[in-house]
Formats: C-alpha cells, structure tokens, sequence
C-alpha cells in the first residue's frame, strides 16, 4: 500500500527500532486519565438521567393544617383523574427522619410534624393545575414537584458533567500536543534516514506512511496499557459502588453503553494520535526542498 | 542559473550549460569551487536561487515538490559521504530505490544480487554499513545508485575510496550504463578517471562559475543516433 496510510510490509522494515520511546507512555497516561474522567463524566450523566426519571411525575404533598385538611386534601388528590397513586408517608417514618436531622431526643420536643404524602401522576398529566386547586381549595397545603428539590442537586451534576466534557477536550488537545512533539521527535530522529529516502524518490506519502506507522501502534500500545490500566482502577472502584447503589435501590452506576463507549475511547485516541501526527508531519516534510 | 545558501555569497553564479542526452561529463575544480553543489541541482535536493533548470525536458525550477520525486527516481546519485542507510544490510540498502518503485521482493532479489556479485559484495549481502570498510561502502553506494537504470547518474567522487582496480571496474561500469543511454556526471579530481573515457566531456568549476572556453556545454552538438535497441526502450 505505498503511498497509503500505512507502508507495505517492505517499507515498514525501513525505519529503525526505537528502543526508548516517549509517545507510548504519553498516550497510555492521558488514556488512563481520559477514561477515568469519562467514567465520571458518564457516571454523572446516569446519576442525572435516573434521578430526572425518578422524579418525573412524582410530587410532595405537606399539610402543616389540622388531620381534617390533610383528610380532604388526600380525598381531593385521590379523586383527580390526573393522580394514579396518594401514598401517605407513615408518621413513624416522618418522626425517624426528624431524629436522622435533630438526634434521637427528637421526639421529645414535641415539634409540630406536617402530614406528608408521596403523589404520584399518571404518565404525561401535569401537575400545575392540580397543585393550584389544591392550595386554593384546602388551607395549609403544599404541592411541591420533586424536580423542584432536586434541581439544586441536578444543576450541580449538570455542571460537574460539563466541567468533565471541558477536562476531556482539554485531555484531547493536550494528548494532541504532546503526539506533535513526539512525532516530530520521531521525524528528527529519523532526519538522516528519510533524507537518503527522500534523495532517492521517495515520496512525502511513503515518508509520512513511514513514520505514522510508528506513532499509530505506539498510539495503541499506550491506550491498550492506559485502558486495561483504568479498566482495573474502575472495575476496583465500581464493586463498592455498586453495592451502595443497590442498596438504594438504583441501578448500575456505568450502562453497557457507557462501557462500550469507554472501550472506544482509546481507539479514538490512537486515532485522534495519528492524524495529529500525520498532519504534523506533513509540515515538517514541506521544509525539505 | 545561481544558488545562494541562506543569506550567503552565491555559490554558483552565471551558469548556463546544456547536458546532452547520452552525455559523459566530468565535473571538477578545485575544493570549494561548487561542484557537489552544482550537482544537488542536478539530482534536485536544491533548487536555484535565480535563473531555471530544466531536466529530462520539464522546467523543474518551480515545480511542486510533489512532483519532484518522480524526477528522483529517474536519477541515480552517488553521494561523497555514501549515504548509506546504517541500519539496513547491503543487500537492502541496493534495493531500496527498487523498492521505493514499488517492486515486489521477488522483483528485487535477482538484480540486487547481481548488482552486488558485480561490485564483489556479493558475500557481504547482509552486511550493515557499520560493519563495512570505506570502499566497501562506496561500492554499495554505487550499487544502490545504478540498481534502478537511472536516466542520468550523478556521482561525487566515486573513486575516492575505492583501489584502482575497483575504481576501473566502476568506470567500466558507468561507460556501460552510458553505452546504454545513462547520462553520466562525475565530479573528480582523479584525472586518471577522466582519462579513462575517450569522448567525455570536461566541465571545470572556478569559484562558483563554469568555465566553457569552447562553447560546447551552452551549445552542445546533436547527440549521436540512438542504437534501436535503445529507442524501442525508450518508447
């Protein structure tokens, strides 16, 4: 394939062996910290997407009234086509999350406890409407969304998965520079070697194949060392972790798909190492006449 | 034509030659007269600071690089220092123009061990150039160069580490490869090589310029008919 992307097997022969090379280790570290960032990242996004799911539909309903108001609110409630279920928090439970806060002497205070009750929509009704009738109909009652809860704690996901896609990029355009310099470093190591090549006919295509050869497999050999080398630290990382989430009753922190798409990551970058190197080294070979 | 290196003096000035097909020139001049420049022009490594060169009948003076390598490979160069690859064996240092040409192993294997039988290194095939003496180099040097047939051969001092019986057998060699239609240029200071080919042409360098007391490298005469076997190669 002279010319091509990559050199016929007898041209590849024709660069030395390097035994100290740099871009490898490069590519393996910012392959490790890559995936260990988009592991996060993609964590993140599940950690948004179940909890957003998880809330959607479900709303909070807190009567700090007399047991007559919270009766009628719960018969309003019941009695709302747009409602497919009213599930009264038990007081015991309400009282044992006051002693989670105040400390177990709690109870002892004699605080004023709110009737509190899980309510939740049917698929697709909105809850505006009901939650005006509600607060208009029935004194001392609140209908609050669990969305308007969580949207402290999702905006700062949201944003921690952001500053995880800018921690990426920046990973990307650092690894970018650092292949530069490598194939550059390569291309000077070489200088003499291409020179007599490019003496005697060969052309920008076949030097180029030539050296991106080197920088490609250097480029999967890091990011094979750098991915199993994550793989470990996450699979470490996510046994723990998934006993916790199962114990709140959620789901696995990565999906198949975010794996599949962690496993891709390094291929990328040899990708990504490669074209940078290609096109770093296509400036360099222009200096020569 | 002139060539300047940076902001330097030029160092060839005022040239304006024409080399016949089927020519043999020798080049000399004293040391630092601009020979070795002279022929980076010739096998297309630099080109002129001022004036135009044409080769092979292209204008080459501002072709893209792109182009250029397919002039290369119609030039077989000789260099001073050898240029060998020090990594690879004889056998794949002769071949490598072979195989920058895209032949196949098999193609290569039979002329790149008689091109190397010939220079009488034939036992030295796997040899790599660390492990070679002077001579031993240069004649792989040579070897690398007229592998591929070249149209026009370059050579800088091909002689110069080689004995004399070996400095004959190559010029026996380039007067073939010109018997055959090849160019030959030969820069020297051995002017019993220059003796050694009746009819060569004599191309004498002073400080950058070309001395043509008779006009005949601006004018050269019409080259001799071609033996048919030869245009039928050419066509």
């Amino acid at each position: 394939m002279i010319g091509g992307f990559f050199p016929a097997p007898a041209l590849s022969r024709l660069l030395p062996d390097q035994k100290r090379r740099i871009a490898p280790w490069i590519v393996g570290l910012m392959t490790f910290v890559s995936l260990i960032v988009g592991a996060a990242g993609l964590g993140l996004l599940g950690a948004v997407s179940d909890l957003s799911s998880a809330s959607a539909g479900r709303w909070s309903l807190q009567v700090t009234g007399t047991p007559a108001e919270a009766a009628q609110a719960t018969a309003l409630l019941r009695g709302d086509p747009a409602v497919a279920a009213v599930t009264p928090v038990p007081a015991q439970a309400v009282r044992q999350s006051l002693e989670d806060w105040l400390g177990p002497g709690a109870a002892s205070f004699n605080l004023p406890l709110p009737v509190l009750a899980d309510v939740t929509l049917r698929d697709g009704a909105g809850g505006d409407a009901l939650k005006a009738r509600l607060e208009r109909q029935v004194p001392n009652t609140q209908l609050t969304p669990y969305s308007d809860e969580l949207r402290p704690l999702l905006g700062s996901l949201a944003g921690l998965t952001i500053l995880v896609v800018g921690l990426l990029l920046v990973l990307g355009l650092a690894m970018a520079a650092a292949v530069t310099l490598a194939a550059r470093a390569t291309l000077e190591a070489n200088r003499a070697t291409l020179d007599i090549f490019h003496g005697i006919g060969a052309t920008d295509a076949q030097l180029l194949s030539l050296v991106q050869r080197r920088i490609a497999l250097d480029a999967l050999l890091g990011g094979l060392v750098g991915g199993l080398a994550a793989a470990l630290v996450l699979g470490l990382a996510l046994i723990p972790a998934r006993g916790l989430l199962g114990a709140l009753g959620g789901t696995s922190l990565l999906s198949a798909g975010d794996l599949a798409l962690l496993a891709l990551l390094p291929v990328a970058q040899a990708g990504l190492a490669t074209v940078v190197a290609r096109r770093a080294l296509r400036k360099a070979l222009t200096a020569v006449p | 034509m002139g060539l300047r290196y940076g902001t330097g003096a030029e160092v060839l000035q005022g040239l304006d030659f024409r080399l016949e097909v089927g020519g043999f020139y020798f080049l000399t001049g004293a040391s630092g007269a601009g020979k070795t420049s002279l022929l980076k022009l010739l096998y297309l490594a630099q080109r002129p600071t001022r004036g135009r060169i044409r080769l092979f009948g292209e204008a080459l003076t501002d072709a893209p690089r792109e182009a250029l390598p397919a002039f290369r490979r119609r030039i077989g160069v000789v260099f001073q220092d050898f240029r060998l690859v020090r990594h690879l064996s004889a056998f794949d240092n002769v071949a490598l123009p072979m195989r920058l040409a895209g032949q196949s192993d098999r193609a290569i294997e039979g002329p790149v061990r008689e091109m190397l039988a010939w220079v009488g290194l034939a036992d030295r095939a796997s040899a790599r150039p660390p492990t070679l003496s002077g001579g031993e180099q240069q004649r792989v040097a040579i070897a690398r160069a007229v592998i591929a047939s070249p149209e026009l051969l370059v050579a800088d001092e091909p002689t110069g580490n080689v004995d004399a019986a070996m400095a004959e057998r190559l010029i026996h060699l380039f007067k073939a490869l010109n018997r055959l239609g090849t160019t030959v240029v030969v820069a020297t200071h051995d002017m019993a090589l220059v003796r050694a080919v009746p009819g060569a042409r004599l191309m004498r360098l002073e400080s950058g310029r070309l001395a043509d007391p008779t006009g005949e490298l601006r004018h050269p005469p019409p080259p001799p008919a071609l033996p048919s076997s030869l245009v039928e190669r050419g066509a």
